[in-house]
């Protein structure tokens, strides 16, 4: 790890809201509005090169939007994303060159996405080889006998055998489709990976496996990756930083030893004490939160998370929006740290 | 690691080439069993082919002339009533000619017309089903609204209205035939197209640098062509009625090319003194037809998944 001044990715206040509309019919007779969900609402966040940055947080608070907003498979509403301290508002320093693949591909020669789903992110009707060869042909790869090259060393380097080239997605197991996933993602060569709960769908022999293959690759092709998960044990195996996200917004963000060993933010104390333990003495505290998460449809004011908190300071947390404290090395966005 | 055991080491799209046709042999070979388990589904294809093999070879297997008659042979009965002759195994008609054979002729116009009409509508309902549905916006709204705009006529008043504008002939058929035909294919289409359009294969396509085109084409299209393919077989046998409709109306194919609506239009006068002449151009309208349908729901069963797990 080497942190340099200008971090590989970086996101300023960045924002996705999707507006449902209602049918002219409704909106004729009801008056029906426009609804707003904010699903992820500014998120400010740096990825250096070389870390692993782990986000966590519970169903529907956005982590999978953010991912897709960062990896540029969806546009942000509002803020920007830097890389290498480039906007991609203005698209990658190429010189406008179309003919090279990084203007014509964009964000995508550099940063690449695993999905959660291995059993509907392979194209059922596409063999292997196909699978593996478009990201290779679009990246400019011509020469035939290369590619081919190309396709077998990455399969044999995830641990699939080239014999399997010909088959069809349908014919392997969740684990393998995965490693299909990952060799498809490595064929663009990125710098920086998105893997959005790469493992939450498969067994958890099979977990283990997927994990230290991530974890291999990381050392030998000096990834970056950005780990959406909401195990948190799995985060805290392989995070190098952690960003706890609640409602759209970062609670709470530090180093991943820092964090689990002292959490500032009370959303992150309540996760952390529903790790489940077998050493009875090392239980934390249980933690019940009160209620349930609120719709992102009309998010609370102030502070998000004010509605369950139990260390509430007063009025202040109902009516103003925290920003970020510095706390030790942790930044987090709870008044209390004021 | 292990050692890997030594594979061939594939090169190229001549290889890949020979995969794609073992594979395609391979799916043909279960879709032959397949067959082979129904054998009503079977008839049917077997039926289908006859009459592609008779519209193809037509001139080779008839002896008689389509058009030319003898006026002293009008009304042969059909050669197993007490006056017929094997010479016209089915009799002839108010011409004098061989109605065997002119139905044997007619086939070409059934399925010519039958298969174009579908094939234009195919291509266009695809198309555009495909663009509306990836695209949705404006596109969609139009053209899914001209679609129900179509749909809301009777297509056989709609195709004479058009035939009387446009007048008879073969290409104006045609036209008139997949002017409305697209329609369901649209439909179908831009349903299935909406479905896949979410799923996280068209992501993992496009972080692979697919363009927009391209995913339509070479990932979503694959996964959609195969119900198109059995809306296909089963329209066929709607526009096969539709050109007999319009061929009966007289707005069809003129004579005295033979088709099989205008044949039984002619034998219609003569209904009472010679059955013949109505009744076997519309028995073979009748057989084609079913044939059709019958095949093509039967492949419908083998083809659709959905059905297949039941």
């Amino acid at each position: 790890m080497n942190p340099t001044d200008i971090p590989l990715i970086e996101t300023r206040d960045l924002k996705r809201h999707f507006t449902i509309r209602p049918g002219a019919l409704a909106r004729l007779l009801a008056r029906a509005k426009n609804i707003v969900v904010s699903a992820v609402d500014g998120v400010s966040l740096k990825i250096w090169q070389g870390e692993t940055v782990g986000l966590v947080g519970e169903s529907g608070c956005g982590k999978t939007t953010l991912g897709r907003v960062i990896s540029r498979l969806d546009i942000p509403t509002a803020g920007e994303i830097f890389f290498k301290g480039f906007s991609l508002r203005e698209g990658l320093p190429s010189g406008g060159d179309k003919s090279t693949p990084i203007e014509r591909l964009g964000f995508y020669r550099v940063a690449q996405v695993i999905f959660q789903n291995p059993y509907s992110s392979l194209n059922p009707r596409k063999t292997i080889r196909e699978i593996i060869a478009t990201p290779l042909i679009n990246r400019g790869l011509k020469d035939l006998n290369e590619r081919e090259e190309t396709i077998i060393a990455l399969l044999r380097r995830v641990g699939l055998h080239p014999r399997n080239l010909d088959q069809y997605p349908h014919q392997f197991s969740g684990g393998q489709r995965q490693r299909i996933g990952i060799a498809r993602a490595l064929a663009m060569q990125p710098q920086f990976i998105v893997a959005d709960e790469p493992v939450s769908s498969l067994d958890v022999s099979i977990q283990a496996q997927v994990i230290n293959l991530l974890e291999e690759l990381q050392d030998e092709f000096h990834l970056t990756y950005l780990f959406i998960a909401h195990d948190l044990s799995l985060i805290h195996h392989i995070s190098d930083r952690v960003a706890v996200m609640y409602l759209g917004r970062i609670a709470e963000e530090g180093a991943t030893d820092d964090l689990y060993a002292q959490p500032l933010h009370p959303y992150t104390q309540a996760l952390l004490a529903a790790i489940p333990s077998l050493d009875k003495a090392a239980r934390r505290q249980r933690i019940i939160l009160q209620g349930t998460v609120p719709s992102p449809i009309n998010p609370p004011s102030g502070c998000r998370f004010h509605p369950r908190c139990f260390a509430r300071v007063g009025s202040i947390c109902e009516n103003e929006t925290p920003p970020f404290f510095e706390v030790g090395k942790q930044r987090v966005a709870c008044w209390k740290y004021q | 690691m292990t050692a890997h055991a030594p594979t061939r080491v594939a090169r190229g799209w001549d290889y890949s080439f020979r995969i794609r046709l073992r594979l395609w042999w391979r799916a043909l070979a279960e879709l032959g069993y397949e067959l082979w388990q129904r054998p009503v589904v079977l008839l049917g294809g077997i039926v289908v082919a006859a009459f592609i093999l008779a519209a193809v070879f037509a001139a080779q297997i008839t002896i008689h002339d389509p058009t030319r008659g003898t006026l002293l042979l009008r009304f042969e009965p059909p050669a197993w009533e007490a006056e017929g002759n094997w010479k016209y195994p089915l009799g002839t008609d108010d011409q004098g000619r061989d109605l065997l054979t002119r139905i044997i002729y007619g086939t070409r116009v059934s399925l010519a017309v039958g298969l174009l009409s579908v094939a234009i509508s195919v291509i266009v309902g695809t198309a555009l089903g495909a663009f509306a549905g990836y695209y949705r916006g404006w596109l969609d709204e139009i053209l899914s609204r001209f679609a129900d705009l179509l749909l809301a006529f009777p297509f056989l008043i709609f195709a004479i209205g058009v035939m009387a504008f446009l007048g008879p002939g073969f290409v104006n058929l045609v036209m008139a035939l997949a002017f409305k035909g697209w329609v369901e294919f649209f439909r179908l289409v831009r349903g299935e197209v909406l479905g896949e359009r979410t799923k996280e294969y068209v992501d993992g396509a496009r972080v692979a640098g697919q363009s927009n085109l391209a995913i339509i084409v070479s990932e979503i299209l694959p996964n959609v062509i195969q119900s198109v393919f059995v809306l296909g077989t089963l329209r066929l046998g709607y526009m096969i009625i539709m050109e007999a409709s319009l061929s009966f109306l007289g707005l069809g194919i003129q004579p005295p090319t033979p088709a099989w609506g205008s044949m039984v239009a002619s034998g219609r006068d003569y209904l009472l003194v010679a059955w013949w002449v109505s009744t076997f151009p519309g028995l073979a309208i009748l057989l084609l037809v079913v044939a059709i349908n019958i095949f093509g729901e039967g492949l419908r069963d083998i083809l659709d998944p959905r059905l297949k797990i039941e």
